[in-house]
């Protein structure tokens, strides 16, 4: 085994790895659940274990600010955030992705206000899935570490240079201990080149005006820039993460398909609800379905032709998310699988679960290849895990 | 399923180190028994003296599932009169499920549910040492007496958790503990 | 001017005050400086598309992140040992006063080596003459057709309560003063206020021949005082022994004219 073996939870993982890769600048805000991350920053660089400037701000506003500025001199700037602090950030984020700043932000997902939820599901950071951020979602500890480790080099890369949030689950992950392989200093900064600022950089010696009005005529070759950049991390990813598995011995794709060799009922998904599926596929491969399961390590960019071909000859396809998509056909991810497949011959069914914290368990994963065995092909959304008198609670004057 | 797969649920009331108890265990297991634990403690609005649960996994392989436990096969309480709190510890239990408690108040409670349970008293053990009721250091001593995790282990990670402080009074109840443990 | 640092073929209205400010500003930091600047008025200095009239390196920020943007910068330099360097924030009124101020108390709060310059024409103007909260009372804009009926913000009291090293108040009638205020500026370990009084014809209703003639009257009628405080001693720059009357200074702008 590679690396040295650890214990940590996901928001250790987290800072650990933003020491790791030496970032310069830190300025945080606190919210739950992400909170130990910027405490644990805060220590290593009063410790000196960090050559950091680490900074609380008044708001996740001015925290992404802050290391946009940071970041725009030159070096590797961070925070991390969470719910209604990365929807704050929304005014911002999207100058980061626009500028082309290698960000790499890590994102404990909890569910948004309203009503009031310290618990996670993703609708935080579906929210910003068009912001022009790489969306990476860890399934677990050792998934933060590698992930994000990944994350700086794939951002930075020159045909790249995008911003990228890794994301993972409120509590499930960020507050969970697990064991880990961590690598050791020299280990990464043999993966992660010196950080060195490509296309806009404030320097005096060489000024640029960066971020002006811009008119019409250039706006959309702004843009479609960006969209040239995704289609290229699509094949830059896959590489960095053949490097990686060179170097630590882990290996990852786009996304991770489990005993799909010869699946016939099949779980997409994302998040550590991932582990709860392959725990429960296991289970049902050994009464004799063939069932199996892909979890989306990038949802952004999303790998559609790999996985149109993946999933060209599974019979039934059943998707999870764990964000309402409100007033949608579908959630976020379902409405990108329906793209791939074929309605008319492939079996389709969206779920809708583990929101607000409500936990994903082995049932309603059961709940979910039992309802795939035999119910036909659902239009809409499925909340799998809702209590069938929803409409009675609290809002008592709503009928359906 | 695995069948070496441990799903230990902690019981207690906030400050007595219920969450510690899981996370030096989860260590234990992976730093010095050379297995793979995880914990998943529930996190809510949190106050002293309200009842706190926490969730740990032990396995020889890595651990997939990221839930709660529901189904757990061990069971630990710190506070033995959590049930007039109104939690039920049986909830959930299968027949091989084993039950680690603090004090004797309890086993007859719980005597017909488990099959098996380790009895200590933490507490009073806890407050000949430290003049305080924090019984999750001796709890793991008894813990440590269902086999799971080696004693060894756990005072190695105890050793490594409070650097900073004089242990010698811990690795003491945790190893007094341990001896004093019953099987029922 | 010596130093060229903006093109000289900018177009802001005629008789704009910002544009004095903004190049006096360029004109005593030197190359050697970073700005800052949000949208608004100031954003004509940014250009536009492919172009910019500012040959210092520069970032516009969003309306309410100045300050936020300008202490990352700083803080970027910092580490790596990059000393020479004046960051700059230049904004106006609204994106100081209303959707910047908690970045700017932000700021002050943790003293970032800045100089933040607040052009305050008294409502967002290139939005087309809105209110602002460093709108004095009475004075009409598209937001308050019949005379704002709340009092000025007074922004200058809440960035001394942030205690910085030094704030001063300056107003383009007094350009000695405000290029003095400057070169302090430069000097200080920590964050430094510049507050410029900076009339606007087009938003206050003038003729642009009379911009300096505005802004001396305000300083005159002891609407607009001229201080600064350094280290927390305040200074009075300019001791007006005649007050004139404050009709002598309302009267020349339609903004404080109701039409009947």
């Amino acid at each position: 085994m590679k690396n040295k073996i650890h214990v940590l939870d996901g928001n250790s993982a987290a800072a650990e790895v933003i020491k790791l890769a030496r970032v310069k600048v830190i300025a945080a805000y606190p919210i739950t659940p992400i909170s130990p991350t910027i405490e644990i920053l805060s220590e290593m660089v009063d410790s000196g274990a960090m050559n950091a400037r680490f900074i609380r701000v008044e708001s996740e506003h001015t925290a992404i600010s802050y290391i946009i500025g940071a970041q725009l001199t030159g070096v590797r700037a961070t925070t991390a955030t969470s719910s209604v602090g990365l929807a704050l950030m929304h005014e911002v984020i999207g100058v980061a992705s626009g500028c082309r700043l290698p960000i790499v932000m890590p994102i404990a997902n909890r569910a948004l206000v309203s009503p009031w939820s310290l618990w996670c599901d993703h609708q935080d950071s579906m929210a910003e899935r068009d912001s022009g951020w790489i969306q990476f979602y860890a399934e677990n500890v050792q998934e933060v570490v590698d992930l994000m480790i990944m994350a700086y080099n794939i951002a930075e890369n020159s045909s790249v240079l995008l911003p990228v949030m890794v994301c993972f689950d409120g509590f499930l992950v960020s507050h969970s201990k697990q064991l880990v392989f961590l690598p050791e200093q020299k280990e990464v900064d043999a993966f992660l080149q010196e950080y060195k600022p490509k296309n806009l950089h404030l320097n005096t010696e060489k000024p640029l005006f960066i971020n002006n009005l811009t008119s019409p005529e250039d706006f959309s070759e702004m843009r479609y820039q960006q969209e040239i950049a995704f289609e290229n991390a699509l094949r830059i990813i896959p590489q960095v993460q053949k490097k990686y598995f060179d170097q630590f011995e882990r290996k990852y794709g786009l996304f991770e398909e489990y005993r799909t060799e010869d699946a016939k009922i099949i779980i997409i998904c994302l998040g550590s609800m991932a582990g709860t599926v392959k725990y429960v596929v296991d289970k049902k491969r050994k009464e004799g379905l063939k069932v199996a399961c892909i979890k989306i390590t990038s949802f952004r960019p999303f790998p559609y032709l790999e996985l149109t071909e993946k999933l060209n000859n599974i019979q039934t396809i059943g998707v999870i998310d764990r964000s309402a998509g409100l007033g949608a056909q579908l959630g976020s991810l379902a409405l990108e699988i329906k793209s791939l497949i074929n309605i008319n011959n492939q079996k389709f069914v969206n779920y809708i679960a583990g929101l607000g914290g409500r936990d994903i368990t082995e049932n309603t994963i059961e709940n979910i290849f039992n309802d795939l065995k035999t119910s036909n092909i659902e239009p809409s959304k499925k909340w799998i895990d809702t209590s069938p008198n929803a409409c009675k609670i609290r809002r008592i004057e709503v009928e359906k | 399923m695995s069948t070496n797969l441990y799903k230990i649920k902690f019981y207690g009331i906030g400050g007595q180190g219920v969450v510690t108890a899981t996370n030096i265990l989860c260590n234990a297991a992976c730093l010095y028994d050379n297995k793979y634990g995880k914990t998943q403690p529930s996190y809510g609005h949190e106050r002293r003296g309200a009842p706190v649960v926490s969730d740990l996994y032990i396995d020889d392989k890595p651990i997939q599932i990221a839930s709660f436990i529901y189904k757990p096969n061990v069971v630990v309480l710190l506070d033995p009169h959590i049930k007039d709190k109104g939690i039920d510890i049986t909830e959930g239990i299968q027949p091989d499920t084993i039950l680690v408690i603090n004090s004797n108040y309890g086993t007859t409670i719980y005597h017909e549910s488990f099959k098996d349970i380790y009895v200590l008293n933490a507490t009073k053990l806890s407050l000949e040492y430290f003049k305080v009721d924090i019984p999750n250091i001796p709890m793991l001593g008894a813990f440590a007496k269902t086999g799971i995790v080696k004693l060894s282990s756990i005072e190695q990670t105890i050793i490594d958790n409070f650097k900073q402080e004089p242990n010698n009074a811990n690795i003491e109840i945790l190893n007094e503990a341990y001896g004093k443990t019953k099987k029922i | 001017m010596n130093n060229n640092l903006i093109s000289k073929s900018v177009n802001t209205c005629a008789g704009c005050g910002l544009e004095i400010v903004i190049r006096l500003a360029l004109n005593i930091l030197g190359e050697k400086t970073i700005i800052v600047i949000p949208p608004g008025c100031a954003a004509l200095f940014s250009g536009y598309s492919n172009e910019t009239t500012i040959s210092v390196p520069g970032f516009q920020c969003n309306l309410g992140n100045t300050a936020a943007v300008a202490g990352g910068i700083r803080a970027g330099l910092d580490m790596q040992g990059i000393e020479d360097v004046y960051v700059l924030g230049f904004a106006g009124d609204g994106a100081t006063v209303d959707i910047g101020l908690q970045s700017l108390s932000g700021m002050l709060e943790r003293n970032d080596k800045v100089i933040y310059i607040c052009y305050d024409n008294e409502a967002y103007m290139n939005t087309g003459i809105q209110d602002s909260g460093s709108t004095p009372g009475n004075a009409i804009t598209r937001t308050t057709p019949g005379g704002k009926l709340i009092a000025k913000k007074d922004i200058l009291r809440i960035v001394e309560s942030h205690n910085i090293p030094y704030i001063a108040s300056a107003s383009v009638a007094y350009i000695k003063d405000l290029r003095n205020k400057i070169e302090r500026a430069k000097t200080v370990q920590g964050t430094s206020y510049i507050h410029v009084h900076t009339p606007c014809p087009t938003g206050w209703g003038f003729q642009p021949s009379q911009t300096i003639e505005v802004a001396k009257k305000a300083v005159q009628t002891a609407i607009f005082e001229l201080y600064e405080i350094i280290d927390g001693e305040k200074k009075t720059n300019k001791t007006i022994n005649n007050i004139l009357p404050e009709k002598e200074y309302l009267e020349i702008q339609k903004r404080f004219k109701r039409e009947e």
